[in-house]
């Protein structure tokens, strides 16, 4: 709810700041390795959005996926959340590329 | 009759590429500054609810009578129940209702430590609201993320939530004297949380039996003098 709130927040400061009458689309990106579930945040941006500049607004969700980096092999690969081990060496040392994002990326409106 | 069409007004786009988090990152850096210039060591306990979290501490804090000055932020959706069992422990407590929210954020923990003597502490606990998903999140400005699992959740709990998993630095598994009871197998849970965390330190604990915390207690000590040292 509280990520919900927020997004709504920002959302509309960017609207009065750029005098748009109304928000019809919000674009997020929620990475598949984030703390957040889209299906929830949803449902609370129906709750959070009425009365808002963003009452009738869409959301659009992109999940951008895990993207790892080995450190053996030096090569990037397709994560596996439940196994975010690297498995061509099964390398224990990695970094997250990607799959970590929690960003409004852009708003649309009249 | 002649129809005049209403021009439509197009439709502009805004780039904005805003963390979601920024604000509470933000204040959760704020809350690390300060307390690491107090030089107090911040745990913040990750659970699903009924893991065993306030008993853990209830015993941590005995245990640690006269050897460090502890205290608890205490973060539930209702009721001060957990924030009078650890009081009864005489350590200070901080009991921070969330309501409808199912995670603590950093403004609430800047606020709790308002309430707080942070430069007579060695060891402040955050205990969050149970659950696996959300506070994983929410940074709050601690040190290290502790979290925990009592044995009757079944061995695979990292990998059905890995992120609370892949960013804890300790895992606690709870109430071990179970063990004989049930049908888990203490290496495949420890294969599991392996999969989303090989760094991981993992700790059996018992709050009911004597002794049954230590491996816990002295996790906590070498943590605190490496704190202390640096």
């Amino acid at each position: 709810m509280s990520i919900a709130e927020y997004i709504v927040r920002a959302a509309c400061e960017a609207a009065r700041q750029n005098r748009l009458a109304k928000i019809t689309r919000i674009t997020l990106e929620i990475g598949r390795f984030s703390g957040v579930e889209p299906g929830a945040l949803e449902l609370a941006f129906g709750y959070v959005r009425k009365g808002t500049l963003a009452e009738q607004a869409q959301l659009e969700i992109l999940s951008p996926p895990l993207l790892l980096f080995c450190k053996r092999c030096e090569m990037e690969y397709a994560g596996d959340p439940e196994d975010l081990r690297c498995p061509t060496c099964l390398g224990e040392e990695f970094d997250i590329l990607a799959g970590r994002e929690l960003l409004v990326k852009s708003i649309a409106g009249i | 009759m002649e129809h005049i069409e209403k021009k439509q007004q197009p439709v502009r786009t805004i780039i904005l590429d805003t963390p979601i988090l920024d604000e509470n990152n933000r204040v959760a850096a704020e809350n690390r500054t300060l307390l690491q210039a107090s030089g107090v060591l911040v745990l913040n306990l990750i659970s699903s609810p009924g893991s065993g979290k306030t008993t853990l501490l209830v015993e941590t804090l005995q245990a640690l009578q006269g050897e460090l000055c502890c205290a608890v932020i205490e973060g539930d959706q209702q009721t001060d129940r957990d924030a009078r069992r650890i009081a009864a422990t005489g350590v200070p407590v901080v009991q921070i209702n969330t309501r409808q929210s199912c995670h603590l954020d950093a403004f609430q923990v800047q606020r709790a430590l308002q309430e707080l003597q942070l430069q007579e502490l060695d060891v402040l606990f955050i205990e969050n609201v149970g659950n696996l998903v959300c506070p994983a999140e929410f940074d709050l400005g601690e040190a290290e993320k502790v979290v925990l699992m009592s044995i009757t959740e079944g061995e695979d709990k990292s990998v059905k939530y890995p992120l609370a998993f892949h960013l804890a630095s300790v895992f606690v598994l709870t109430k071990m004297d179970l063990l004989p009871y049930l049908r888990f197998d203490l290496e495949t849970c420890k294969a599991f949380a392996h999969q989303v965390n090989p760094d991981q330190d993992i700790l059996q604990t018992s709050s009911f039996r004597p002794d049954g915390i230590e491996p816990w207690l002295n996790w906590l000590r070498v943590k605190l003098t490496n704190l202390k040292n640096e």
